[in-house]
């Protein structure tokens, strides 16, 4: 009877509910629809394929969930109705539809489902998250996340560093230039476990194998196996024994077992439980695991001896769920909100691989001794972990990485013989990568004003280790070197003591005068190239480059190493090019280029989501998106067709920011002119012939155009034209929004997830600490990493 | 689909076992079409040599025309002689290029992937996406999709030549290799293992990693209970992986009357580590695998760089033969020719055992591609300017090689085509529908030579 009541009362609530969302529809959104919008997108006329009169009130399909997301972003972005239309909603109608759209939406799993994925991550309003309308307690959903490769490198590595190679990575990540590592999108499948049960079968007997040499010896007086006797072999006539390597020592755990001849003790598998948690978990096993790991072993011994049933044993743990997932359960008391604060000891893992691959000491010990139970223990801890200089945190400079996306450079493929001859493209591209991360890494060390700096500095790390005072000896090194072979004029012998007694040792001491090795390896080859180098700068009036390696690479910031005035201390300034920050840096420049060409729509599309929080449609299915090919036009020339057509309501998002890097060409060097081949009138894409051609008056030119805009970003007073890259780039790295998108995406890096509205009052926070601390990233992250989104877990169901 | 799972470890499994069933009756009934296509690529080192492969009519002549020739007008050449039997299943195409691909020593995963990685000494990076190898083995999923055999390690450098090898080769996804077996010896325990033999280790360690499986599943499914929903799935995903596990096992229980009729006899030669042996037992193997049914697609990597054909009289290893070094008693060209007559040897006696074994109207090489090819393209130091391919086998009808010498033009001629248009066509032929698999050859698309898609006369 209650029953019945209870379902009663539901079903007229339901009713009211449905009733109020139909008026709501029928009174809001549908008058402002015929008002602004279906004069283009009713039934008939339908532009660009969108019909809206057709739309329901509640989404349930994926294209009407794609649909009603673009009439809010264009709502929010004020993109529709066109900005030339005369008739334009008031700022309380677009409000009034927006809301009930999003409230709609959220309504939707299907786009519940969408806003985890990175991709979307930026439907949320900026606005929103940002205004501190938002009260709700922030939290995280509890969670299982997935080891990440890196993870199971260090694993691997902890375990053994001797013959490894066939231990594959079962935890790749898929190869996309954006944040990749979220707990909820990333899980273990069949691949996974294929790889995860082939490599726990090759380690463990790798770990038994030399027990079972022992067992051997025991057996045989001593006597090795047959295949680790020494043997002899001949080879040119000559006999020599070969001894082979012997197996490294079992742990004595597992030998223990191996070596007993009657059934182990409990204890005895206690051990080995504990020690193999300890190579593949990391952890201490709890009073379950005991149990139910001494089962199988029983299990298997029914069928087995005492080697095939350890290493059953042994297996499995390997392959255990915790040998994958890390687990962010919260099990501390629930507070008012209905949620919990993660346990110490999950909390230790958690903040450790926030930061790095493996567990970290301090925090493990901390939450041992009961150390790490409160936010301020929190503080306290990361305030000494983010600034002790030994403890590695590799995942800071590997947000870098997903965030701008330069390190995919070397995976452009692009022709050999279009930059410097006899250059490999590959070579090319790791260097300039290398290049940017000792940019990166040198910002984040200084940590003032990062964002800022990342955006526009001017002065980079080229051919140079990252170390001045190594470059500054380096550079003492090669004079030095040079004063002492100096008067040695024309063919130096390979052997330089052929020349003069005793000259191979002056010049590694010279070397070792300034903690420079190489010196040692001196020979007449390397001795010729460094006095002739040297002797061409001193005419020309510079400093040669004292780096042994192909420099050649460059060319690529518009230097020559032949001309070029070698600064020992950097980031400098460097002449040539002007350039401001990682998104004029070549690396990242041809990370976002096509094979022959620049790519201006996907930079576009990166400016307009990365850093202007914004959001551009997914290509329609329908469109085949192509550049028209003319080898007489340039990029930009050709790229016009989309602007007066329907493509020009996405690319109008992209397109004017992307334009801007027509500067530089595909390689990231520097240019102010197209250059056409007089004969074919053909644009030059070779780098290489071209200056010879330029030389022999062999082609026409006409100015690159880099000029573009910011439109629709939400700030009016960052839209606007700019002139170039560097113009835009200035405008950026001044902009709240940018600062705030990427405040957005640090959180979204070390959360494992997107941010929701609920993270609102943790981002507002952050943003607070970061500009109080004059820009520091390592400030930032103590913000989040001890936030309510970072310490507590809610279940949900 | 994961309950269907379930549903089918608790007993009610007779659907799943359907595609197998339904295939021995297909068998019986003759319905050649609907019978399952198997592919054997058997992939050998250091190049084939354009010359080699083109009939004597051909020699000296030409290249800039494209050309369908019946090999029944034609005459084999030295090294495809031992091939004289299957002339009307036999294709030799000629004149792909694969210049989107890296040349030098090894094309690496270029050659069954279509993109340049790596370097000409340096094995060292990831795979791009999944080979061909590997797409195909979905398109005709079996208890094993993929099996690949290798005598060797990667091309060059790598000497190791037992258990789990990484060639280098094939690859499943981006990322991520495919492994192949060296041993004989372990590759006939994994493949027909678990049906033929009798005691023993083997039977003891199969044995044990059922309980493992066992325990492992209800340990998950223990643990699942303390977790929310979402993250429930997670492990569901695992579990079901086990449980694959647990299928594959029960898939080959139900074939093992199939496994023992098809399984060759374990012998010592399985276990020799010589490697003339070695390589005549993967192709047994590999042939056994395709004809039980545990899987429709093997790869065969034949030899590496360092293996020396000293079994056939050939005195100094790939590489040096490469290199044109001194060889006793023959110059490189005869020593090339001895070991590309003895790989046919084997062609032909693999393409023998499967055309014995009966299949609708025909037999199991009417529904077979056996293709032979290197991971070098046309030479030991490529430049991948030819690409030649050697198929024997009806192909299953898909496509319209087989009995005919193709000849494309070569490189910078009109109507060039690539190894990347090649596989295109072998993918859309066999229902996947690809617009064109591989990278383009940038030189090409520079000089606005068309290069997407596949070649449409090669299909049925």
């Amino acid at each position: 009877m209650r029953n019945r009541r209870f379902w009663g009362a539901c079903l007229v609530l339901l009713f009211f509910f449905t009733l109020n969302i139909q008026a709501s529809f029928k009174e809001k959104v549908l008058p402002f629809m015929d008002k602004y919008c279906y004069s283009c997108h009713d039934s008939d006329t339908a532009k660009g394929d969108l019909d809206l009169e057709s739309l329901k009130e509640s989404p349930a399909t994926d294209i009407q969930v794609a649909v009603w997301m673009e009439v809010m972003v264009h709502l929010r972005e004020k993109t529709m109705p066109p900005p030339k239309k005369r008739k334009q909603p008031s700022e309380k109608e677009r409000f009034e539809v927006k809301e009930f759209v999003e409230k709609e939406l959220f309504k939707s799993k299907i786009y519940q489902q969408r806003l985890q994925k990175p991709e979307y991550a930026n439907y949320l309003e900026h606005k929103k998250l940002f205004d501190g309308s938002i009260k709700a307690k922030p939290y995280t959903e509890a969670r299982l996340w997935r080891r990440n490769p890196y993870i199971f490198e260090n694993v691997k590595d902890s375990i053994s560093k001797r013959d490894m190679d066939s231990v594959k990575q079962p935890f790749g990540l898929e190869e996309k230039q954006q944040i990749r590592d979220y707990a909820a999108l990333v899980y273990a499948d069949s691949a996974t476990l294929d790889t995860m049960l082939r490599n726990a079968e090759f380690i463990v007997d790798k770990l038994l194998a030399g027990a079972r040499v022992e067992i051997y010896k025991k057996e045989n007086n001593g006597d090795l196996p047959p295949e680790f006797r020494p043997y002899e072999e001949e080879k040119n006539g000559k006999k020599k024994t070969i001894r082979p390597r012997l197996p490294e020592q079992t742990h004595p755990e597992f030998a223990k077992i191996l070596m007993a001849e009657k059934d182990p003790l409990s204890e005895d598998l206690n051990a080995a439980i504990t020690r193999q948690f300890g190579l593949f978990i990391q952890k201490e096993p709890e009073e379950r695991d005991f149990r139910k790991y001494q089962f199988l072993f029983k299990k298997n011994k029914a069928q087995a001896d005492n080697y095939e049933s350890l290493r059953g044993m042994l297996i499995a743990i390997a392959i255990s769920p915790e040998a994958i997932y890390r687990s962010e359960l919260g099990t501390g008391p629930k507070d008012q909100f209905g949620r919990r604060m993660l346990s110490p000891a999950d909390l230790a893992f958690s903040l450790s691989f926030a930061l790095g691959d493996k567990p970290e000491k301090s925090l493990l010990d901390a939450a041992n001794s009961g150390n790490l139970k409160s936010r301020e223990d929190v503080v306290k801890l990361l305030q000494k972990v983010l600034f002790d200089e030994q403890i590695k945190k590799p995942r800071l400079l590997r947000f870098f990485h997903e965030f701008f996306g330069y390190t995919y450079a070397p995976k452009v493929f692009k022709d050999d013989k279009r930059f410097v001859r006899r250059y490999t493209y590959d070579t090319l591209a790791q260097y300039l990568v290398s290049d940017a991360d000792l940019l990166v890494q040198h910002i984040i060390d200084k940590d003032k004003d990062v964002f800022r700096q990342l955006l526009t500095t001017d002065k980079y790390i080229v051919g140079h280790t990252g170390e001045n005072d190594k470059m500054k000896n380096e550079v003492a090194a090669m004079y030095g070197v040079y004063e002492v072979i100096k008067g040695f004029k024309g063919k130096i012998p390979y052997h330089i003591d052929e020349l003069q007694e005793g000259l191979r040792k002056k010049v590694t001491e010279v070397g070792e005068k300034f903690g420079i090795r190489n010196y040692r390896h001196f020979n007449g080859n390397t001795a010729m190239r460094l006095r002739d180098k040297v002797n061409l700068a001193m005419k020309k009036g510079i400093t040669p480059i004292p780096d042994h390696r192909n420099i050649n690479y460059i060319h690529a910031y518009n230097l020559d190493p032949d001309d070029w005035d070698f600064i020992a201390e950097q980031p400098a300034k460097m002449p040539n090019s002007p350039r401001a920050g990682i998104l004029t840096h070549p690396a990242w420049l041809i990370a976002y280029s096509q094979n022959l060409d620049n790519d201006p729509v996907r930079r576009g599309k990166w400016i307009r989501e990365r850093l202007l929080a914004g959001t551009v449609a997914d290509l329609p299915v329908t469109v085949d998106a192509k550049i028209p090919e003319d080898p007489h036009k340039t990029l930009r020339e050709r790229l016009t067709v989309v602007d007066d057509s329907e493509c020009w309501k996405c690319h109008r998002k992209m397109n004017p920011l992307g334009n801007v890097f027509e500067m530089y060409d595909d390689f990231g060097k520097y240019r102010e002119f197209h250059y056409t081949d007089k004969r074919d009138k053909k644009i030059i894409l070779e780098t290489e012939p071209l200056k010879k051609m330029i030389q022999s008056n062999r082609v026409d030119k006409k100015p690159v155009n880099s000029s573009g805009s910011i439109d629709f970003s939400g700030d009016s007073q960052l839209d606007g034209d700019v002139k170039n890259a560097i113009d835009l780039m200035q405008k950026l790295g001044s902009s709240k929004l940018v600062r705030q998108s990427f405040i957005r995406h640090t959180f979204r890096y070390f959360m494992g997830r997107n941010e929701t509205y609920r993270d609102s009052q943790v981002l507002i926070a952050a943003e607070k600490a970061y500009v109080e601390s004059g820009g520091s990233f390592k400030t930032l992250l103590i913000s989040l990493l001890s936030s309510d989104s970072f310490l507590y877990r809610k279940q949900v169901n | 689909m994961k309950n269907n799972r379930r549903q089918f470890l608790q007993g009610a499994g007779a659907a799943l076992l359907a595609p197998f069933l339904t295939q021995l009756e297909l068998h019986a009934a003759g319905k050649s079409e609907m019978l399952p296509k198997r592919f054997l690529i058997v992939m050998k080192s250091s190049g084939i040599y354009t010359d080699s492969i083109i009939p004597k009519e051909f020699a000296g002549k030409s290249k800039d025309q494209f050309s369908k020739t019946s090999w029944d007008k034609l005459t084999l050449p030295n090294s495809l002689k031992p091939l004289e039997k299957f002339k009307s299943k036999l294709a030799v195409i000629q004149g792909l290029s694969g210049k989107m691909c890296a040349g030098g020593h090894s094309s690496w995963y270029g050659a069954l992937g279509g993109y340049r990685v790596s370097g000409t000494h340096t094995p060292g990076a990831k795979p791009f996406w999944a080979s061909v190898d590997t797409r195909l083995g979905k398109l005709f999923p079996a208890p094993f999709n993929n099996i690949g055999l290798a005598v060797a390690g990667k091309a060059l450098g790598d000497r190791q030549t037992e258990g789990t090898i990484y060639p280098g080769i094939s690859a499943t996804g981006p990322g991520t290799e495919l492994p192949y077996q060296a041993s004989p010896a372990m590759a006939y325990e994994q493949l027909f293992g678990s049906a033929v033999s009798k005691g023993g280790n083997a039977s003891v360690r199969r044995g044990v990693k059922n309980n493992i499986l066992d325990f492992m599943v209800k340990d998950i499914k223990y643990m699942e209970k303390s977790l929310p929903t979402s993250e429930r799935e997670k492990l569901d995903h695992y579990v079901n992986a086990f449980e694959e596990l647990q299928t594959r096992n029960v898939k080959l229980a139900k074939m093992k009357e199939q496994i023992r009729k098809g399984a060759p006899q374990m012998t010592d030669s399985y276990k020799s580590d010589k490697f003339l042996i070695r390589q005549e037992s993967h192709c047994e193997l590999a042939t056994a695998a395709l004809i039980t049914g545990v899987t429709n697609v093997a790869v065969v990597r034949l030899d590496n760089l360092a293996m020396e054909y000293g079994g056939i009289g050939v005195k100094k290893n790939v590489h040096g033969i490469g290199h044109d070094e001194d060889i006793e008693g023959m110059t490189p060209d005869e020593a090339r020719e001895r070991i590309q007559t003895h790989h046919a040897k084997l062609l032909a006696k693999m393409a023998d055992k499967l055309q014995s074994i009966p299949e609708g109207n025909g037999s199991m090489l009417d529904n077979t591609m056996i293709l032979y090819m290197s991971d070098a393209g046309e030479k030991h130091h490529s430049s991948l300017g030819d690409w030649p391919l050697v198929s024997i086998g009806g192909c299953g009808g898909k496509l319209s090689i087989p009995g005919q010498f193709i000849q494309y033009p070569e490189y910078g001629k009109t109507g060039h085509k690539t190894i990347c248009n090649w596989w295109t066509s072998v993918l859309n032929a066999y229902g996947d529908s690809v617009e064109h698999f591989g990278n383009l050859d940038l030189e090409l698309k520079k000089n606005g030579v068309p290069q997407q898609g596949a070649l449409t006369e090669l299909m049925s």
